[in-house]
């Protein structure tokens, strides 16, 4: 987890600590915070991908922001993949699915965002962590040496957004703030 | 439907997103591309949100005590476009009644997640023996502890209805245990363990078979292999005298997403006799 994602975590954490630490039911405030949490996480990873697919990202640089990227998810995190012409999922961990993106076989790679985000409700889970799905659309289009463009998507992307409860303690106080995590990904070509 | 009445429908989304709820920003700006995804049903969460009212144009939560929260009025309007326009079946008058019943003055239809009655159908594909068969497992809500989770309740896969064949009556009277056999120590049960083909005829008349104990029992065994999910869709039957089926189309269309691809008026003896199918195995509370 990167240090700015904790500070806000945390801090948002502070804001909410009570002393009693089950939170049952989220007011609608609260949820509109933790909305903004797992959007700021939704937006590194928008911001990672753009990085590890850039063709002028050097390769190192590009591990590094991989190795970023992987501490966004939950362990265990599958990113499912099909296209128009391919309805068939295909399934990749979450590091494989970064280390295709930095390998693909363009000159020159160009990832781009629509200004649209849906989230879900949060739904808890048996276990009491909550659950939403954030939507985010992506465009990409790859050119070829002559600066032909080959290849152009659009992908539907929903992501699973964990969101659990946690307690760390400061100077012999619990105090409580709200861990957010990705999980699956399902990405699905739209129509063109 | 025409590519006229569509166009017609999606100036009508804008125009209940722009006009109704005003926010900062405009639809203005979005390019063509940019309005489909908008207007896009790109969650089945959004497709409930907007069915009931609790969302602006931009899929930001309406507040409770906002006057759009729940608007009949908004309702009436949005609704006509969650429907797969395409369609014939739903569109036309009963799209129109089903509209009028679930924006009822007196007593307004709201979908929630946590109903009961709605279920998932996942169409699948798995290989028997080597060759692909197609399954389709049904999936329900169910609580738990903290929270919900969503179980396998059912399963269809054609093989198993010819493992157990509808028999009339007559057949059934060809094969039973007569009433003194216990005093044999039922030395004829052997009649019906030897014969496989029958031997679901020795059970009572209102035995029925739980396909997805045979479903589990063949996927322990090796016998079944799963490959790949082909398509989900959703059925709900929350609506008193309605049953919808709500499925995805991925179009570049401002009708597009999960919208209502199948619309029944039906009773609740029909609806009791769907839902049968649905959640066979689901083990209500």
């Amino acid at each position: 987890m990167n240090k700015t994602a904790f500070l806000l975590i945390f801090a948002i954490g502070l804001g909410f600590a009570t002393p009693v630490f089950a939170q049952d039911n989220l007011s609608p405030e609260r949820k509109q915070a933790i909305d903004s949490l797992a959007m700021e996480k939704v937006r590194d990873l928008s911001k990672y991908i753009s990085i590890i697919g850039s063709k002028d990202t050097p390769w190192s640089e590009a591990n590094r922001v991989i190795d970023r990227a992987e501490e966004l998810f939950m362990t265990g995190s599958e990113i499912g993949v099909s296209s128009l012409v391919r309805e068939e999922i295909n399934y990749y961990g979450v590091r494989d699915y970064f280390e295709r993106l930095m390998r693909l076989n363009y000159n020159k790679v160009e990832i781009s965002w629509y200004n649209i985000e849906y989230v879900s409700d949060l739904q808890r889970q048996p276990d009491g962590t909550y659950v939403g799905v954030i939507t985010i659309f992506q465009k990409f289009k790859g050119y070829d040496k002559e600066g032909r463009l080959i290849y152009q998507d659009t992908t539907k992307k929903d992501i699973t957004v964990y969101v659990k409860r946690k307690e760390t303690q400061i100077g012999g106080r619990l105090i409580g703030f709200w861990d957010v995590l990705l999980g699956d990904i399902r990405v699905k070509e739209t129509s063109k | 439907m025409t590519h006229l009445q569509r166009t017609l429908y999606s100036i009508i989304f804008l125009f209940i997103s722009v006009s109704v709820f005003p926010q900062t920003g405009s639809f203005n700006s979005f390019g063509e591309d940019e309005t489909i995804l908008y207007t896009m049903n790109k969650q089945v969460g959004q497709f409930v949100r907007r069915f009931n009212m609790e969302e602006d144009s931009y899929g930001k939560r309406l507040a409770t005590d906002d006057k759009k929260y729940h608007n009949n009025k908004l309702r009436e309007e949005m609704l006509p476009i969650l429907f797969d326009t395409y369609n014939p079946r739903t569109s036309g008058k009963l799209k129109q009644y089903f509209i009028d019943d679930v924006t009822d003055k007196s007593n307004p239809v709201f979908l929630n997640f946590l109903d009961k009655n709605w279920y998932a159908e996942v169409s699948a594909t798995f290989t028997a023996d080597g060759a692909e068969v197609n399954i389709i497992l049904f999936l329900t809500l169910q609580e738990e502890n903290l929270g919900s989770k969503w179980v396998i309740s059912n399963v269809y896969y054609s093989y198993f209805p010819h493992l157990f064949p509808h028999t009339e009556d007559s057949v059934h009277q060809l094969y039973f245990l007569h009433p003194q056999s216990h005093e044999l120590d039922f030395m004829n049960l052997h009649r019906a363990l030897d014969d496989p083909a029958h031997i679901e005829l020795y059970a009572s008349n209102y035995y029925r078979p739980d396909y997805l104990t045979l479903f589990f029992y063949q996927m322990k065994m090796g016998q079944l292999k799963f490959k790949e999910i082909n398509s989900v869709k959703f059925h709900f039957f929350q609506v008193k005298n309605w049953y919808f089926e709500l499925s995805y189309f991925n179009r570049n269309d401002t009708n597009s997403g999960w919208l209502i691809s199948n619309l029944k008026f039906v009773n609740d003896e029909e609806k009791k006799e769907l839902i049968k199918s649905f959640k066979l195995c689901a083990i209500d509370k």
